[in-house]
């Protein structure tokens, strides 16, 4: 599938002053202080910051597991962030695939079971088999988690989360528990999927020597947006080393 | 110093894992507070019990033995009992059973003596506790039981009134009163149960008791004995079996002790019994002859007086005769006196009216002339009258008015025509003297003056004129007034005429001349018109003059009319004395007539007098006539009188003589019944077992344990089995904590002890918790549940510690080994492993996957949960397991209840299918006993009716033990058929009878391990005989031994003596089945009645209150159930958050992610379900042969409405559990749950 750009919808996401407050006992902390930014459809986005800078929080609030405070959250044209428990958790079902550091496969189901999991509460789905295979997993679809590599597992977890054909896929630090080349192997994939089928990719993480792979790079510090660039020729991450 | 900090810091670990953890921390607690709560609570129940009775005998000191003879007791047998070595206290008393009608209802109350202390006895036996009021204190009072004073009409202050009669005997036989004043209301330790025992009296059943004091009983020998032993007093448990041993032995020794006291009984009391007996007949016939010739001397005597009294009437009636005669002569004479006399009277009476009517002639001339004078006398006087009053009215007119109207008139005349005189001559002096001083000296003024008041006095005087003149009008002297006004003028006139001279002169002074002849012609006038005042006066007299010659007129008149009277007087005169002359001869002419008259009356008079004379002698002799008959009647009455007295004397004396004799008679019977009753004198040794009821507190008490025991503990196995799981899954979450501990150098130990500690706190707080809450309610439950049939103080708690330490030791034994073994398994690894998170556990493929046909088949659903499910095996066992438990105890306490329920409708609805029993007194003869039965046989409310011997058996077993049955041999085989049903308790098969062998019931068979074919030994009244057991029939309660009337004769070699008969009720009467029993009471060889509905309710009484057992089952089951499943599924939801957090994330709803951990919940409830079904059928047969007692066997009954509740109860519980749950799940955060594992 080649990308469309006549057809690609502009601030696809937009975040508008969005803050994130916690408490903690008698400390309030801001996770998120006035975030504002707004990636394209079709863009591969990275967010990048150091530990605590609030790209997790932002990501969060993105995916519909946490809620701001204040501001608003524009996806697709929907505004996200007043909804109920009951409507995020449809807007988690329909728009959204979450892949996770740690992966969270049901360590009690098949790799292709875990797929149909998601599959299974999706009326417009992909076949399992199919986007296994297009993660290049086909020998492995009946193996348990605990018998793949982290790697592997994490292709299970994209594969999971592309199979509900989601029309943003974000991931939280996918490669902070693989190796190099694991971890580049899976950021190919992810650009790839970027690439071929022009799918809208959110990605934090805290290693910018990633950020060239990406269209655009977002840098946060300290729960403020520093710099939202666009980055018009993004490199290929075979040829990134870090 | 190092390793107190760590202790310290371990200890606020410690605390903080509790506080962070409470709900794991509580549903160890909760698990193991209920097991341990449940079991000590259950196992207290029975001792306390066993206690409470024990407590309440001994503060009430329960007699241990009560004596009861045929004949009673004396002083000398209580002597002897108190001196019998087991004896401690003897308290002698009175019991007797009388009869209260109230509502027209027959109560049968036993009476007996308020226990007294006697020289024999230290403390009050069987010292009644009061619940209201007072005890009794003089005779007429009473005390009431407690429980039928709730339940009837009387109130404090009201009476019991016996009837008058108890059967044959007469009530005041036996006690002093006929109604009692109730004082109080008390509880007896002799009744535990409301069951009041059986009598022969009324209709056979107790209805209540009452106690009065015992002087208020008539008997002189003691009807009952109470005798407390030193069993009681050595501190044995009235329930043990020590106590029941000694017991044993103690009656025996009594019995002993009854033998020899009646041989001195039949030596002395009997012996003078029958010589009073013979002295009593002796003597009745003595009195006997007596009386017959007393009877005799009687009717001799009243003979005499009957001749005599005829004789007298005799005589007495022929003097009356002869008064009559000379009566009759009298009257005669009488009447012809009284011709006589009549005729005198009528001529004397015919010259009289002659004589009368000359005089009445006579008489009538002297009026008439009367008449003529009186008319001419009164007209003469009226004549004179009228004269008179014309005289009189004359009379006055003239000298009333006229006379002195005229006097008066010329009196004034007079006056005014001297006035006029005086005035004239005045003013002649005036004129006179008025010319001399003219002449003389007119000038002087001084003198003009002086005339001038002269002249103002004649005004005066003029005035004074004009009254008179005024007067003289109103004498209407019209004339006279007339002239004196003229007058009057005249006078005003010379005034004028002096003032207008007075004025000349006056003007003298200046004009001279003339004067004087004016007023000499003036002074002239006045000269004539005095002139005609003197006319006037001589017209005055000739007036005076005719007043005087009327004045003559009228004395004329006055005289002619007293002549006119004078006549008239003369004239009256003369006719008056005419008139007295005819008068005078007139009397003269009355007195000869009154003479005559006199000597009429006087001639009438006398006869009349003669006459009365006779009458008087008649009346006297009727007088004397009457007197003779008065006198003759009072004779016959009195003779009379006389009679009947000595007739009524005979009668009397006959009378006296017969109830003299009767009494004598009924006397000499009495002492021959007595001297019969005394004739088989025998004691009685009872034990407290014979007080209604009293055995079955042990028994119940006994019940309540084996529940007790089998229960509680299942319950403990599964509490273990929770707190197990509990803590491992505590321990491994922990896992990073204690790798972290380790690598810091922390010992094994002081690691392991946090999780010992914590388990150690959880179970020890639990178990205390538990076994308080325990020991507050259930025992109270279950007591208070017994408490309703028996009557017991309140409960006194006896806490079996063992139980608690057994219950609690297993709790905080399990809880804390599982901590201690968790620890040790992962502290066997090396800290870095530890650190790292424990992989969770790996999937794999479960059986079900290689069995393509069902797995293909599954839904993707079904397969996740079953492959979760087969994922976690412990779990899943122990959920399972507990779930299982839970509906185990249900079903078993549902079976439990069915049991019961059908033992009722089994042993009385199809076993036992008579209705009422009649005891047959024990004297009758076969003969005697065949007619009662065709009675009973002709007695349409029964549908059947079987003379049945029945005798109380025992069988030996085992080593020393003893069990008693009932011996029933039927006298009709069809007819016993019908009544008992014998039958294969699973076959139903019939179970006929032979004559070679017997037939016991199941029951029995058990207890006394024999079956079928094997020979049975059993003894009658200390003789054994043997047999063979030819089948075992179906029964509940209750154990028999049935044969044939001829097997029995063969067996025990003598008649079958029947002594009961058994009937079935006729449909239609079953209702009244009390009036049946009261009917046939009357009967004299009926001794007592049994109905076997009120048994049932007894029983099933019994029976029901297990029900509350049940209840508290189902109640600690569904407790158990809850505290399980809810363990279990918090462990399952916490182990699996991060499962959950993410198929959130994945967009699950939150019904969806719920259903995701439900649908193991549900399949593993349903799982330990239908396990617990077969495990709860198991448990519930256990329970029933547990509780089974030697008397009463339970049928294994659970009916399928028990299996569908325990089933449903157990699923509501866990969807309680999942409700509650689902809240929880919803609450599990992605976020924090989804965070990056440290």
């Amino acid at each position: 599938m080649q990308r469309g750009e006549n057809i690609m919808m502009k601030n696809f996401v937009e975040f508008e002053n969005v803050y994130k407050r916690y408490r903690m006992g008698e400390v309030t902390i801001t996770a998120a202080d006035g975030v504002t930014f707004s990636i394209d459809e079709g863009e591969f986005a990275v967010v990048v910051g150091l530990s605590g800078a609030g790209k997790t929080t932002v990501l969060n609030i993105l995916g519909g597991i946490d809620s701001c405070d204040e501001g608003r959250i524009i996806v697709g044209g929907k505004d996200i962030s007043h909804l109920s428990g009951k409507d995020l958790a449809s807007y988690r079902r329909y728009d959204i695939g979450f892949v996770f550091q740690f992966y969270n496969l049901i360590p009690n189901l098949t790799a292709k079971e875990n797929v149909e999991l998601a599959t299974q509460i999706c009326r417009d789905s992909l076949d399992a088999d199919t986007v296994l295979d297009s993660v290049g997993l086909s020998q492995r679809k009946n193996n348990f988690p605990s018998q793949l590599s982290g790697g592997e597992q994490q292709r299970v977890s994209i594969a999971r989360a592309l199979a509900k054909k989601p029309k943003l896929l974000l991931c939280d630090e996918p490669t902070g528990a693989l190796d190099y080349n694991t971890g580049k192997t899976i950021l190919k994939l992810l650009q790839n999927k970027c690439r071929e089928d022009g799918m809208t990719i959110v990605l934090i993480t805290h290693n910018s020597a990633i950020t060239p792979m990406a269209n655009r790079v977002i840098n946060m510090r300290s729960g403020k947006v520093v710099s939202n660039v666009v980055n018009p020729n993004p490199v290929p991450i075979e040829q990134i080393e870090w | 110093m190092k390793e107190k900090n760590s202790r310290k810091s371990l200890r606020k670990n410690i605390f903080r894992e509790i506080k962070n953890t409470k709900s794991r921390f509580i549903s160890i607690m909760a698990i193991i507070a209920l097991s341990t709560g449940f079991f000590t609570g259950v196992k207290t129940s029975s001792p306390s019990m066993i206690e409470t009775g024990s407590k309440y005998f001994e503060n009430q000191n329960l007699m241990d033995l009560r004596l009861i003879s045929t004949v009673g007791f004396d002083d000398d047998d209580i002597k002897a009992i108190k001196a019998e070595k087991s004896t401690v206290d003897v308290m002698p008393s009175y019991i007797s059973d009388l009869i209260v009608t109230q509502n027209n209802i027959d109560f049968v109350v036993r009476v007996h003596a308020v226990p007294e202390k006697t020289d024999t006895n230290d403390k009050l036996l069987n010292e009644p506790v009061i619940v209201e009021g007072r005890m009794p204190t003089k005779s007429g009072e009473c005390v009431i039981d407690s429980y039928f004073y709730k339940s009837n009409g009387y109130k404090l202050g009201s009476s019991i009134k016996f009837n008058e009669k108890v059967q044959n005997n007469k009530t005041l036989d036996f006690v002093k009163n006929l109604e009692y004043k109730i004082v109080g209301v008390v509880e007896d330790p002799l009744y535990l149960t409301y069951q009041r025992g059986n009598t022969n009296v009324g209709d056979g059943s107790i209805s209540f008791y009452i106690m009065i004091p015992p002087e208020d009983f008539v008997s002189e020998r003691y009807t009952a004995v109470y005798v407390t032993t030193s069993a009681s007093k050595d501190g044995l448990s009235p329930f043990s079996e020590e106590y029941e041993n000694t017991i044993e032995q103690q009656i025996e020794e009594y019995e002993k002790l009854s033998e020899k006291r009646i041989e001195i009984f039949n030596d002395t009391t009997l012996a003078d019994a029958k010589k009073e007996l013979s002295d009593a007949q002796s003597e009745y016939n003595d009195k006997k002859g007596e009386a017959e010739k007393k009877i005799a001397d009687g009717a001799k005597e009243l003979h005499k007086g009957e001749n005599e009294f005829s004789e007298g009437i005799i005589k007495a009636e022929k003097e009356i005769a002869d008064a009559e005669k000379k009566l009759e002569n009298g009257k005669k004479e009488l009447d012809e006196g009284q011709k006589q006399y009549s005729d005198g009277i009528a001529e004397a009476k015919a010259q009289l009216t002659d004589a009368q009517n000359q005089y009445a002639v006579g008489k009538e001339a002297y009026t008439k002339a009367k008449l003529e004078y009186d008319t001419q006398i009164s007209k003469a006087q009226s004549e004179l009258d009228t004269a008179q009053n014309e005289y009189d009215k004359q009379y006055s007119v003239f000298y009333g008015s006229t006379k002195p109207r005229a006097e008066t008139m010329v009196t004034l005349i007079q006056a005014v025509t001297n006035v006029a005189d005086s005035g004239i001559v005045e003013l002649e002096d005036l004129v006179n003297e008025l010319n001399d001083k003219y002449n003389t000296d007119v000038n002087s003024k001084k003198e003009l003056e002086s005339i001038i008041s002269k002249l103002n006095e004649y005004k005066t005087k003029i005035n004074e004129y004009l009254s008179l003149s005024n007067r003289l009008e109103e004498l209407n002297l019209t004339r006279l007034s007339d002239l004196l006004k003229r007058y009057i003028d005249l006078l005003n006139n010379v005034i004028s005429k002096s003032e207008e001279f007075i004025e000349k002169v006056a003007g003298i002074y200046d004009i001279e001349g003339g004067i004087a002849d004016r007023f000499t012609k003036l002074t002239g006038n006045l000269k004539t018109y005095c002139d005609s005042l003197k006319e006037y006066s001589v017209q005055l007299d000739d007036a005076s003059k005719q007043l005087a010659d009327g004045e003559k007129q009228l004395t004329d008149a006055g005289v002619q009319l007293a002549d006119a009277k004078a006549q008239l007087e003369n004239v009256k005169a003369e006719g008056a004395q005419k008139l007295a002359d005819a008068q005078i001869q007139l009397d003269n002419a009355q007195s000869q007539l009154d003479i005559g008259k006199l000597e009429y009356d006087n001639a009438m008079t006398t006869g009349m007098l003669e006459l009365q004379k006779a009458q008087n002698e008649i009346s006297q002799a009727e007088k004397q006539l009457e007197t003779g008959k008065q006198e003759l009647d009072k004779q016959k009455t009195d003779g009379m009188k006389k009679l009947k007295e000595a007739r009524e004397t005979l009668a009397q004396g006959k009378a006296e003589a017969h109830s003299g004799l009767s009494e004598a008679e009924e006397k000499l019977k009495d002492a021959k019944d007595a001297i019969e009753s005394l004739n088989n004198a025998k004691w009685y040794v009872y034990d407290r077992d014979e007080n209604p009821g009293y055995s079955g507190l042990e028994e119940d008490a006994l019940r309540v344990d084996y529940i007790a025991t089998v229960f509680p503990f299942f319950f403990l196995l599964v509490a273990a089995l929770v707190c197990l799981t509990t803590m491992t899954r505590m321990v491994e979450e922990r896992r990073t904590e204690i790798g972290t501990l380790k690598a810091l150098g922390y010992s094994n130990i002081s690691i392991a002890s946090k999780y010992f500690i914590y388990a150690a706190l959880a179970a020890v707080v639990g178990s205390i918790v538990g076994a308080a809450a325990g020991l507050a309610t259930l025992p109270y439950i279950i007591i208070d549940t017994y408490s309703m049939m028996y009557i017991l103080p309140d409960t006194i708690l006896k806490v079996p510690w063992e139980s608690f330490a057994f219950s609690a030791g297993t709790g905080i034994l399990c809880t804390c080994i599982v901590a201690i073994i968790a620890c040790c398994s992962e502290l066997k690894l090396r800290p870095a492993t530890l650190m790292r998170p424990k992989a969770p556990k790996p999937g794999k493929r479960i059986i079900l996957e290689y069995i393509p046909f069902i797995w293909k088949h599954m839904n993707f659903t079904s397969k996740v949960t079953a492959r979760n499910l087969f994922r976690y095996k412990a779990r899943f066992l122990m959920t399972v397991i507990g779930v299982a438990g839970c509906t185990a105890l249900i079903l078993a306490g549902l079976g439990l209840k069915d049991s019961i329920t059908v033992i009722g409708d089994r042993q009385f609805g199809e076993i036992s299918k008579y209705d009422q029993v009649y005891a047959l007194s024990e004297e009758g003869t076969a003969e005697e006993k065949a007619y009662l039965i065709a009675q009973f046989h002709n007695d349409k409310r029964f549908s059947e009716s079987l003379l049945v011997s029945q005798h109380s058996t025992s069988i030996e077993y085992g080593e020393n033990k003893k069990i008693n049955l009932n011996l029933i041999v039927g006298e009709d085989d069809k007819k016993f058929e019908k009544m008992f049903i014998l039958r294969d308790r699973m076959t139903h098969e019939k179970i006929d009878l032979n004559d070679n062998s017997v037939v016991i019931n199941e029951r029995l068979a058990e207890v006394i391990n024999l079956n079928v074919g094997d020979k049975i030994y059993f003894s009658i009244d200390d003789t054994v005989y043997s047999s063979t057991i030819s089948a075992l029939s179906e029964n509940y309660a209750g154990n028999y031994m049935y044969m044939t009337p001829n097997l029995y004769e063969k067996l025990i070699g003598k008649e079958t003596e029947y002594n009961v008969i058994y009937t079935q009720v006729e449909d239609s009467y079953k209702d009244a089945g009390r009036d049946i029993a009261n009917d046939w009471m009357m009967n004299d060889d009926i001794v007592t009645v049994s109905l076997i509905s009120e048994q049932v309710d007894n029983i099933l009484d019994t029976l029901d209150s297990l029900n509350v057992i049940v209840f508290v089952l189902i109640i600690c089951a569904g407790l158990l159930a809850v505290v399980v499943l809810y363990n279990l599924t918090n462990i399952n939801i916490s182990e699996r958050a991060r499962e959950i957090a993410t198929i959130k994330v994945l967009g699950f709803y939150n019904m969806e992610t719920a259903n995701y951990i439900y649908r193991e919940n549900m399949v593993l409830t349903i799982a330990g379900a239908i396990v617990g079904l077969p495990l709860g059928t198991l448990l519930s047969s256990f329970v029933v042969l547990a509780i089974q007692m030697d008397m009463v066997m339970f049928p294994q009954q659970i009916n399928f409405i028990s299996y569908v509740i325990a089933f449903v109860l157990t699923i509501a519980f866990s969807l309680l559990v999942n409700f509650v749950m689902y809240f929880k799940m919803k609450k599990i955060s992605m976020v924090d749950s989804l965070k990056s594992i440290e």
